[in-house]
């Protein structure tokens, strides 16, 4: 270890010896110290730490996206409900089921770069196993992409994308992508975008569509499926209609044999008595939701070690394996 | 006591241990920091920036090249074939929009159904003593009594879905398929040599055709295509359509598929060998191109269709037309290339005449050559020579053999040959 490196290392040491201390006076006094970084330990040997199974996390499949946008399939890597960071697994009933390739559908639904409306053909109608939602090859120029299609599109429509917001709402054409602020009151919309320049998006699921409600400013307000009412910023983009749905639908399913196919693996069966936690709930709907920036990415967590050596040549790598043997973390 | 490892571990250890694994992870929460000082009138400074430090990578980068992999470690500007320019290539593959995508990007307009009348009127008209026995002889042996015997490319028969699917041998598509083109042409040979036009014809082999197009707006079009055979003229083929006509295909539209562009779905590369190819080189007796043989693999090419099939003929005829227009100085008659795509059982024929090179611009599409000459096509749909050739209950068996089909390969082949065909090369 160089000087530098000595140091680092013991003023690290010096610190995590006051914490302890701390720590330990605590514990004494019969209070248990948190630790900075939030998540759960087990105490137990082993050094686990098991995320919660959080929204916005995939347990059935995994993808590598290349750099350039294609619309080639792309092969997908089965979880069969392990989390993709810590490969612990968090869904028990997932794995298996028949190879399905990815189809990297864009989200974004831009004007040309002059501002102008971007006119796109329908080019052709493509059963994706991964959505709930029929995708659609569209082309603009030499671009061709694909993008959720519309109920009712049809092979040779033509889409366009608007980026102006007229002073009077337009009379919205099922399939056009506008920003929120230029359509009426009870348009029902769908893809629509959470933050500007962001690929967020609300309600791209089967069969669904949002509503606009009413303009608050400069915001839209807009009531999902699940009676949930968002604040949005009349800039961000929607594209007008309800989301196709996938055809042959998925339900219903039919047999057990089906559900295998699909990726599911078998329950349990075993009747559990319901609490009163199961079931529906009557509940006033929480309030309006706002969306204007999206959220900061969580800090940085670092995991100290005593033995933290930098390794600048693979030489030395035996001889941390040497120094340290028998030691945990 | 002794304060010794084992006493240490027997005591403190694990509880030391159990401490570091609450306490090691530190959440570094610098957000609000930088906002803090410069609130008090600190100026803040990235450390990497302001002392050129260049964070080492901890792991030793290990670099895994697999054959081949070394080209494209290879810097872009020091590879042989790189261009600065991209440039759209065509080398075969399915169009996005079939043949309307390949007229749009050869300003082709198609008229009406079938061949030219000048094609059709040679049908029947000559035939090979005993033709339909040695036509089929010659399909059965090169489908069915050829020696070479090698387990054939899967096709999932989808009535056995789940059952196991048998193994099939029989002769690959490849060779199955040049030697049937070489038996049927061996035959119209015998043809040519009664009508003593046996030496104004020349069989060429998977020849190269490379054809370069720049468009007005400075984009680059390369058409690059290995026909399967190539068959060479001495003289080249009379126009079928008569000035006039041609003349009034300025009136007419290419296909429009506006708002997509004619290069939609195009491979724009940089590395790529621009030059225009022809099968012989100019100073041949044999030089312009009578007909070619397109072969695709109808066993496992279950997205070809006959709208591709149109698509690849037009854009072969196109880069060979081409290419016979250049090597003639100055301007003369237009020329015209035929066609014949198979399988081994399908047979489209196609003719073409070629009257302008102009292509389309990939921004404006259409409207850049809405009011010049159109290249002519002449197409029909692929008609199967026969219906079933393989070996049935142990025993070769050829159903649905069609006289037709060979009559209609004559009639290709005669054209050009016969007196009345032959072009006024004054």
């Amino acid at each position: 270890m160089t000087k530098v490196e000595f140091q680092h290392s013991s003023i690290r040491v010096a610190a995590m010896l006051a914490s302890v201390t701390r720590s330990l006076q605590l514990v004494r006094l019969g209070q248990r110290a948190l630790p900075a970084a939030a998540q759960p330990l087990r105490h137990i040997s082993k050094d686990i730490r098991v995320p919660d199974p959080g929204v916005g996390v995939q347990y059935r499949y995994r993808v590598q996206l290349p750099e350039k946008y294609t619309i080639k399939r792309l092969p997908i890597q089965k979880l069969a409900g392990r989390d993709p960071e810590t490969g612990r697994v968090v869904v028990g009933t997932l794995g298996g089921g028949s190879k399905q390739k990815f189809r990297w559908v864009d989200p974004e639904r831009p004007p040309l770069s002059d501002g102008s409306p971007r006119r796109e053909r329908v080019l052709q109608l493509v059963y994706d196993a991964l959505r709930t939602c029929t995708v659609a090859l569209v082309a603009h120029g030499e671009h061709v992409r694909y993008v959720i299609a519309h109920e009712g599109m049809k092979v040779g429509d033509i889409i366009t994308t608007y980026g102006d917001i007229p002073r009077i709402p337009v009379r919205p054409t099922v399939g056009d992508a506008h920003p929120l602020g230029a359509l009426p009151a009870g348009t029902e919309v769908f893809n629509i975008q959470k933050y500007l320049g962001e690929k967020d998006r609300i309600c791209i699921n089967g069969g669904t569509y949002c509503t606009v409600l009413r303009r608050v400013g400069d915001r839209v307000i807009v009531i999902s499926p699940s009676k949930r009412q968002f604040s949005l910023r009349q800039e961000c983009t929607c594209v007008v209609g309800r989301v196709s749905m996938r055809f042959p639908s998925i339900r219903p399913i039919g047999s057990a044999q089906r559900l295998r196919w699909l990726g599911y693996r078998p329950r349990s069966g075993l009747w559990q008595r319901k609490t009163g936690r199961f079931g529906r709930k009557l509940r006033r709907p929480p309030p309006v939701r706002e969306f204007s920036v999206p959220p900061a990415p969580p800090p940085e967590v670092l995991t100290l070690s005593l033995h933290d050596v930098h390794v600048h040549d693979p030489s030395s790598q035996s001889q941390l394996v040497k120094t340290f043997r028998g030691r945990s973390n | 006591m002794r304060f010794t490892p084992v006493l240490h571990k027997h005591l403190l250890g694990r509880w030391y241990n159990d401490m570091w694994k609450q306490k090691k992870r530190v959440t570094v929460d610098n957000r609000k920091l930088k906002q803090a000082l410069e609130a008090n009138g600190k100026t803040v400074y990235d450390a990497a920036k302001l002392f050129g430090v260049q964070w080492e990578d901890r792991e030793p980068r290990v670099m895994e090249t697999a054959v081949g992999a070394e080209a494209a470690l290879v810097e872009p500007a020091r590879r042989p074939e790189h261009h600065q320019t991209a440039a759209f290539v065509y080398q075969g593959k399915n169009l996005l929009l079939g043949q309307r995508q390949a007229q749009a990007l050869t300003n082709t307009i198609q008229v009406g159904e079938g061949l030219p009348e000048q094609v059709t009127a040679l049908e029947g008209l000559e035939r090979i003593r005993n033709q339909d026995e040695l036509v089929t002889d010659v399909i059965k042996t090169s489908l069915m009594f050829d020696a070479t015997q090698e387990k054939l490319s899967k096709v999932i028969d989808v009535t056995r879905l789940g059952l196991p699917q048998p193994v099939q041998y029989g002769v690959p598509e490849l060779r199955s398929n040049r030697s049937l083109l070489s038996g049927l042409l061996s035959l119209c040979e015998r043809l040519a040599v009664r009508l003593d036009g046996f030496q104004s014809r020349l069989t060429l082999y998977r020849p190269l055709l490379s054809a370069t197009h720049v468009t007005s707006d400075g984009h680059r079009l390369l058409v690059s295509r290995r026909p399967e055979l190539a068959l060479m003229a001495d003289r080249p083929l009379p126009a079928p359509a008569p000035a006039q006509a041609v003349e009034a295909s300025r009136a007419a539209a290419a296909p429009q598929l506006e708002p997509v562009s004619p290069f939609v779905h195009l491979h724009s590369v940089h590395d790529y060998q621009w030059r225009d190819v022809a099968p012989v080189s100019a100073g041949c007796r044999h030089r312009y191109v009578h007909t070619l043989f397109l072969a695709w693999n109808g066993r496992i090419k279950k997205w070809v269709d006959d709208d591709q099939l149109g698509a690849l003929s037009v854009m072969s005829m196109h880069a060979a037309a081409v290419n016979m227009a250049r090597q003639q100085a100055g301007p003369g008659r237009p020329a015209v290339v035929q066609c014949v795509a198979t399988d081994g059982r399908l047979f489209k024929r196609s003719v073409l005449q070629l009257n302008t090179q102009a292509v389309p611009d990939p921004t404006s599409g259409e409207v850049s050559t809405r009011h010049q000459l159109k290249n002519l096509l002449w197409t029909e749909p692929a008609t199967p020579l026969y219906e079933r050739c393989a070996y049935t209950d142990g025993r070769p068996l050829l159903a649905g053999y069609n006289a037709e089909v060979f009559n209609r390969l004559l009639a290709l082949y005669m054209n050009g040959l016969l007196a009345r065909t032959v072009p006024d090369l004054n």
